[in-house]
């Protein structure tokens, strides 16, 4: 990325330093204070969409990793992500773990799942692993859906909220904190994470696999981490998705859930972290405000019919995704880029 | 025994129509290397345009089938043209998503058109319905006329394909396309009608699953029971698309019989996944050898 004229790398430390400048350190502190406080001006409602804009970050970051660094598109990542949360949900109801051991053994628990299905990876790739892992998804949510003892099978499942030395975090405003907490930890992981080694690794691995092996990186080796690490972030999305909603059944884990998922990578932009906080924060707005006009269109014109608005959300939807695709399809991060170094270098064009 | 061969003949004569729908997928395989994941979505939207032309427009039969295969070609083109042509040469991923984004716009257009939930049957019924009794197995005699048709649409369509100048022009786009412009083959004319013959072949599967249950909706997820087929098969091969159909047919055939409802969508993945780990381009799939 260009610098604005008389910023010069000077150290090494400085040169992979994210945040190069005190302005940058002032915005990101600045949005940090704001996003916290939030609760004190937001509604209930717009809480409960932020919690679930943070747990699909969350969701989306693995699910980068796995398709838009590694390039091992799967087409399963919500059953990741259930078996997440129910992991973690039948931890604390079944040997009363504590949220805080739950929470990271079912992201364990996801992750071997994921290594499971990722296995294939290594003989088949392209479409045919895509389809392995859209296999995933009806192999998995059938397995839940058939262990009513411990899943409660098609019923919904109780869940207990976390505690923290008897503070609950039962309320859209505490665990708004927890979600905001979870969702910069990991963005600050995974950011370093894809500038490391491993990172330039699943890239390579992306762009040509074969190139990638004969440059001696290990497809066994990068493919499954991704897989691993991918489906370890959905399983700790699903774990606090979970907690946050106090009950879950498989209809929050569908395949139309993972279809959202590779859309938001889209119109964020893959293989960018940024991207994905981007792409999940404007499918999930966007997604609100059908649900939001839908009605009143339906009300306005009654000729329509009651299915009218689930068919608009599908079509807008699907529309929005196809011109992403059609038109800009390094997604909205590359379109923030351009913007601010257009902003940086502001007067010179470059 | 005639439990066992009722379960199988009746998963078979069903399986056959899943196998005309995964030879619609393995045509734009075969020649534009796109993954259709709208193909439930063609089906359904082939099905319900033959509904409304009979029970609304009040057609023969004969005039609404021809009517929806006309339809079928037009819808099918005009997929090619709008959202895929930008796309040739984009990532895999990148083309898995605009087929899955059309099937949603296509959801979403038919729900509003046609109702999300109800059921449509076709009144009088397309085939005849009364069950036939051979031995000691019943029939029904529209699973026999549906697995007759997708037979002998599979078997014209492998005769276009070995005789037909045009059907010669989609085997050379699908080898190479350079080569194919080379020898003065519009290579854009062949991918919009390999789109349409496609989706011409989803609506006749369409018809039939319709005029023996009815249609809604979720028959639009029989496109993702085509796939597993198209893949077991391998996804370059018609003839392999009509096996891998029968067998998921006769496995569902089987597993509903005696194991009961629901696992036999989970068993055709499970035994795709098993088949492509040992055949990773299942079993008359193209076996392509890679360079860097």
């Amino acid at each position: 990325m260009p610098l604005p004229s008389g910023i010069y790398n000077t150290t090494y430390k400085k040169d992979m330093a994210i945040f190069r400048t005190w302005d940058h350190w002032a915005w990101l502190i600045g949005f940090l204070a704001a996003m916290c406080l939030l609760p004190l001006f937001a509604s209930r409602a717009q809480l409960n969409i932020l919690i679930v804009i943070c747990s699909t970050v969350i969701a989306v970051h693995g699910l980068n990793i796995l398709t838009g660094y590694c390039g091992q598109v799967s087409i399963g990542h919500s059953a990741f992500m259930a078996v997440g949360a129910y992991t973690s949900a039948a931890l604390c109801n079944e040997l009363g773990f504590s949220f805080w051991l739950a929470m990271p053994l079912g992201g364990l628990a996801a992750g071997v799942v994921g290594l499971i299905f990722g296995a294939p990876s290594l003989r088949i790739k392209g479409f045919y692993l895509a389809i392995t892992t859209l296999g995933a998804q009806f192999i998995i949510i059938y397995v839940i859906m058939h262990l009513p003892s411990i899943t409660g099978g098609v019923r919904s499942l109780d869940v207990p909220p976390p505690k923290f030395f008897g503070f609950e975090f039962d309320r859209e405003q505490s665990y708004y904190y927890l979600a905001l907490a979870m969702v910069v930890l990991v963005t600050y992981f995974v950011k370093n994470l894809v500038r490391t080694g491993v990172g330039r690794a699943w890239v390579a691995v992306r762009d040509n696999d074969l190139a990638a092996e004969g440059m001696g990186i290990s497809l066994f080796y990068y493919k499954l981490l991704a897989f691993f690490i991918g489906c370890f972030l959905a399983g700790i999305a699903g774990s606090m998705y979970a907690h946050y909603l106090q009950t879950i059944s498989i209809e929050y884990f569908s395949l139309m859930d993972s279809i959202w998922f590779l859309g938001m990578l889209i119109v964020g932009g893959g293989g960018s972290v940024m991207g994905a906080i981007f792409g999940v924060v404007f499918i999930m707005v966007l997604r609100e405000a059908i649900v939001k006009v839908a009605p009143i269109i339906t009300t306005a014109v009654p000729a329509l019919g009651v299915e009218f608005g689930a068919a608009m959300g599908l079509f807008i939807m699907g529309l929005v995704i196809m011109l992403f695709l059609v038109y800009e399809p390094r997604g909205l991060a590359h379109r923030w880029e351009v913007i601010k170094t257009k902003f940086r270098l502001y007067p010179f064009p470059y | 025994m005639t439990i066992f061969l009722q379960h199988a003949i009746s998963g078979l004569m069903v399986g056959a129509i899943y196998g005309l729908v995964a030879a619609g997928f393995v045509l734009i395989v075969k020649a534009t290397d796109v993954f259709n994941f709208a193909q439930g979505e063609l089906l359904i939207l082939g099905a319900f345009v033959c509904w409304s032309l009979m029970a609304q427009a009040g057609l023969p039969a004969w005039a609404a089938v021809l009517l929806t295969l006309v339809a079928a070609y037009v819808f099918g083109a005009a997929i090619e043209h709008f959202p895929l042509r930008p796309m040739i040469g984009e990532p895999l991923y990148a083309m898995i998503l605009v087929t899955l984004a059309v099937g949603l716009c296509m959801r979403g257009a038919l729900t509003a058109i046609w109702g999300g939930m109800s059921w449509r049957v076709f009144k009088p019924p397309l085939l005849p319905v009364e069950p036939l009794k051979i031995g000691g197995l019943i029939l029904s005699q529209q699973h026999i006329y549906g697995f007759c048709i997708a037979i002998a649409v599979v078997l014209i369509l492998s005769a276009f394909f070995k005789f037909t100048k045009a059907g010669l022009a989609m085997r050379i786009v699908a080898e190479d396309h350079k080569v194919a412009q080379a020898m003065g083959i519009s290579v854009q004319r062949v991918f919009r009608n390999t789109w349409a013959m496609s989706a011409m072949l989803a609506a006749i599967g369409g018809v039939l699953l319709g005029s023996m249950n009815g249609i809604n909706i979720p028959l639009a997820n029989i496109g993702l029971k085509a796939i597993p087929a198209a893949l077991i098969g391998g996804a370059q091969s018609i003839p392999g698309a009509i096996i891998g159909g029968l067998m998921i047919g006769l496995l569902e055939g089987l597993s509903t019989g005696y194991i009961g409802h629901g696992i036999q969508d989970v068993l055709a993945y499970i035994v795709m996944i098993i088949v492509i780990i040992f055949f990773p381009h299942g079993f008359f799939g193209l076996e392509t050898i890679e360079r860097v």
